[in-house]
């Protein structure tokens, strides 16, 4: 057995070290992505097309993960670019983050970039939240149409939403319909669902059917419909809060040249095609149309999301929250 | 030693006393030195930044200066705190409990009748524990969820008795899953101990004309507490820690893990996930007493100087009663891992049954892969060759030197086991990243000690019990006979607790492969390991494709425990010759 595992680990050595050989590619760019994994290859593929020297590392995991290793890793954090996480994270963290003027500064609206003259981030995709539903389970003329349809009893069991404490977009859903209709509301929603502590069994669970309802970021309804499973989508006729995901360039990142040429990139119309098409994000540039299977943003009702109020209240609103739920 | 104490009372003074010291035999300080070292740098400091963050105010600002214990006033103020830490408690013990029902008797079958195929037994019962996080969970719900595979032709049975099988979301569920998961270690560390036991002190008891059931109750049972208390002790230290579970099968019902979970993703706040962690550090230390109080009572000696073959029952109701009992056990805590084969042939699973046959899943792996399974292999096999010589020797240290202070170093190397990956991981990293003396950041190094730091308990625990079943007359014996000390223990000690090394090592290997939450705050573009491939694969929806990569590392982690158990008897008998 020691043999083996010694002949194992010299065998890895050596293969392992063949990996370090030299690449042509005299440049590097680290980029910290809260993206899917395909999403991100694409707009690396096309990146290297414009920039063939320069050697792109993508580091993937969940915001929460990308946002402690930042902070572990002050003062010299190994990234050069944080991609795809909510604006609001950007907000609480902002000083970790160095302004870049992009060319593309112009191509995108007021209301999805950083406030700043020289912005810290730049708008990645819109998630909006909707519901999701088991077309199975329920039939049409049953589907919730409102938040407060939420806490009707004949839904008893039937719904299914991640915990406010969990992510930035279960609490988003607790903070709109918060704002729309008080505590309450809120007691009452604390008590009608199941809060789940995983974010990805919310949809999955509604596309095998054990839950009917749940509430999640859009994108996810439109790949499960693109799969072909029973759900179909139900926008809130009581508003969605209008927030988006950003990208900006780490503060004092190992490659800060190449990095400002990846917020240029991710700023522009090619980058935002590849968004909206490789994950039916819908993206927050007004000239390319809604993501597939999705509507029109224009069919959909926004109210205003007050990221500041959320990110100062959250503690205490989702503190409370979870005890309403006893 | 005669001269050397002539030799010191001749010279006396300063002199004499630094020759003396120099004439010691040296050999021994140093060998413990190096994982002394190692412990002081790599664990003490995750430990103590821990601990002071626990005290500190919640947000991950390191803040010396102010300290209080808000952190911990939830649990006092806070009705989801206190269900939590209630149900924490609930799930420790009734899941430690119910591995203990399922594994030891499965243990005693294994080691001690005589059933075909044992080392096949063996190697199939470690793969419940390979359960990367999310899709083994998952996959239980693809069996008894409301729309179960599983649930619905029990439903159809059921029928005309009028019977419903409830799905398989909340408390009883999560004791279920968590059981069928854990009771592997049981099941290793008796068989170890039921197969090292000392035959002739069984015998004498038959000889002096008591029943089998007495020999057992009263001989063989106690002989085996040690390695029964041990696994009992990781049993528990594991489901109090598990997250998966309780996220996709407790629904609501919350355990502290979750906690920590919300505080670190949902919050950044590092502070209170460390407070969480500083509770949960302090139910597994009084578990951790109890357990050596348990232990400790009596003294035990099961592995003598002479080897007797051990024998084996050959009644054939017990025969088959044993050999059933195996199958129906391995049948359904395999369940996951029959269901993340079948997934990983479909492209999807959301229905009764899985949907479009492919072969995809498996053909884009050498494409998409081949660094991350490398990375795998390496890093969890050099990590668990460190593992077990550091383990091995700290064992060696607290259970046989018993230095003053044995009881810290007890619990310093179980700690790193407890808290969660993400504290230690950040503990690490902010203390070797960024503008370090050591610069560690996106290296292999760092994820190989983080590997080590919080898996060391496993060969630890594992060897300390092996040890507390050795009668160290052999050792005492090499030493009168002139032996040197790295010679008593490389030949002496070493072989006698191999199976203990092994044991803790395959346990080691197998959980290592699946590292998750250590490994995605640590690992860079170099450094990329399946288990990050397959929360890639889950967080985007391809169950396919994290179950094919799972797949793949059961076939590793059986292969590799098959060749061991297969060659094992050969090497131990080996090793007891002498």
């Amino acid at each position: 057995m020691k043999k083996v595992l010694i002949a194992l680990l010299i065998c890895t050595m050596i293969v392992g070290g063949a990996f370090a050989q030299a690449s042509k590619q005299t440049r590097a760019l680290i980029v910290w992505s809260a993206a899917a994994e395909d999403e991100a290859q694409a707009l690396v593929a096309k990146f290297n097309e414009k920039y063939p020297d320069i050697k792109v590392s993508v580091i993937r995991a969940g915001s929460g993960e990308l946002l402690t290793r930042l902070n572990a890793e002050q003062p010299k954090p190994q990234g050069d670019i944080l991609l795809g996480i909510a604006k609001e994270s950007f907000d609480g963290a902002y000083d970790l983050f160095r302004a870049y003027k992009s060319v593309n500064h112009n191509y995108l609206g007021a209301d999805v970039k950083d406030v700043a003259a020289v912005p810290k981030y730049y708008g990645f995709s819109m998630p909006l939240q909707a519901f999701m539903i088991n077309t199975k389970l329920l039939k049409e003329a049953d589907y919730p149409r409102k938040w407060t349809d939420l806490v009707d009893p004949k839904y008893k069991g039937e719904i299914i939403l991640a915990n406010p404490a969990l992510s930035g977009s279960a609490y988003a859903q607790l903070y709109m319909s918060y704002k729309l209709y008080g505590e309450d509301f809120a007691k009452k929603l604390a008590k009608a669902a199941t809060f789940t502590a995983s974010s990805t069994v919310g949809p999955e669970s509604v596309a095998r059917g054990e839950y009917a309802i749940t509430a999640t970021g859009e994108g996810n309804i439109a790949k499960y419909i693109g799969e072909g499973a029973p759900v179909t989508y139900v926008y809130p006729e009581d508003g969605t809060g209008a927030r988006f995901d950003a990208s900006g360039i780490i503060a004092n990142g190992p490659n800060p040249r190449s990095a400002e040429l990846w917020m240029d990139f991710v700023t522009s119309k090619e980058a935002y095609t590849i968004i909206l098409n490789t994950r039916n994000r819908r993206v927050v540039v007004t000239d390319l149309p809604g993501p597939k299977y999705l509507p029109a943003l224009g069919k959909i009702k926004l109210i205003p999301y007050d990221a500041i109020e959320a990110a100062e209240i959250r503690e205490d609103l989702s503190g409370k929250f979870s005890d309403w739920m006893m | 030693m005669k001269e050397r104490n002539l030799d010191s009372s001749i010279s006396q003074g300063q002199q004499g006393g630094f020759k003396k010291f120099l004439q010691k035999d040296l050999t021994p300080y140093l060998v413990f030195l190096i994982p002394m070292a190692f412990l002081c740098v790599f664990l003490f400091w995750p430990l103590v930044t821990t601990f002071l963050r626990a005290f500190m105010k919640s947000g991950n600002k390191f803040d010396i200066g102010a300290l209080g214990v808000s952190g911990f006033k939830k649990f006092f103020t806070s009705a989801l705190y206190q269900r939590s830490l209630k149900n924490s408690f609930i799930v420790g013990i009734s899941v430690t409990v119910s591995s203990l029902l399922i594994g030891v008797p499965m243990g005693y079958f294994v080691a001690r009748v005589k059933i075909p195929g044992k080392s096949l037994l063996l190697s199939l019962g470690i793969l419940p524990v390979i359960m990367p996080s999310f899709i083994g969970a998952f996959s239980w719900i693809i069996l008894l969820g409301r729309q179960g595979v599983l649930r619905y032709f029990f439903n159809i049975v059921l029928a005309p008795l009028g019977l419903e099988l409830p799905p398989i979301y909340g408390m009883f569920g999560m004791i279920f899953c968590m059981s069928l998961t854990y009771y592997p270690f049981v099941f290793l560390l008796s068989h170890g101990a039921f197969s090292s036991a000392n035959a002739l002190l069984e015998d004498a008891g038959m000889l002096m004309g008591a029943s089998r059931w007495r020999v057992l109750r009263t001989i063989t049972f106690p002989l085996v507490i040690p390695s029964i208390g041990a696994a009992a002790l990781l049993v528990f230290i594991r489901s109090i820690g598990n997250f998966g579970i309780p996220a996709i099968i407790g629904g609501d019902q919350y355990v502290l893990p979750t906690l920590i979970y919300f505080r670190v993703n949902g919050f950044w706040d590092l502070n209170g996930a460390s407070s969480i962690a500083v509770v949960n550090v302090l139910i597994t230390g009084a578990v951790l007493w109890f357990q050596k109080y348990v232990v400790s009572r009596r003294e035990y000696e099961t592995i003598s100087a002479s080897h007797v073959e051990i024998q084996q029952h050959k009644h054939p109701v017990l025969r088959i009663i044993a050999f059933l009992y195996c199958l129906v056990v391995l049948l359904v805590s395999l369940a996951p891992q029959i269901v993340i084969i079948v997934m990983s042939f479909f492209e999807k699973w959301q229905g009764l049954l899985p949907e479009g046959f492919t072969l995809a899943n498996f053909s884009k792996i050498p494409k998409n892969s081949p660094k991350e399974l490398l990375n795998s292999l390496y890093l969890s096999t050099v990590a668990t060759l460190l593992t077990a010589i550091l383990g091995s020797i700290i064992a060696y240290i607290t259970e046989r030197r018993k230095p003053k202070g044995a009881g810290i170093l007890d619990m310093a190397v179980m700690a790193p086991f407890i808290l969660p990956g993400t504290v230690v991981s950040v503990a690490l990293l902010s203390a070797f990243s960024g503008k370090s003396a050591i610069p560690l950041g996106g290296t292999y190094t760092i994820i190989i000690i983080a590997y080590m730091v919080r898996r060391t308990p496993y060969v630890y625990r594992s060897v300390a019990a092996s040890l507390t079943q050795l009668n160290p007359s052999l050792e005492e014996a090499s030493t009168i006979a002139g032996a040197h000390w790295i010679y008593t223990f490389w030949r002496v000690s070493v072989p006698l607790i191999l199976p203990g090394i092994i044991s803790g090592s395959i346990l080691t290997f197998s959980t290592l492969l699946q590292e998750l939450s250590t490994t995605i705050l640590l690992y860079g573009a170099r450094t990329r390991t399946v288990p990050i491939q397959i929360y890639g694969a889950v967080a985007d929806g391809k169950m396919g494709e994290a179950s094919a990569l799972s797949v793949i590392l059961l076939i590793v982690v059986f292969a590799i425990v098959y060749a061991t158990n297969k060659s094992k008897g050969r090497d131990l008998s080996a090793g007891l010759k002498m």
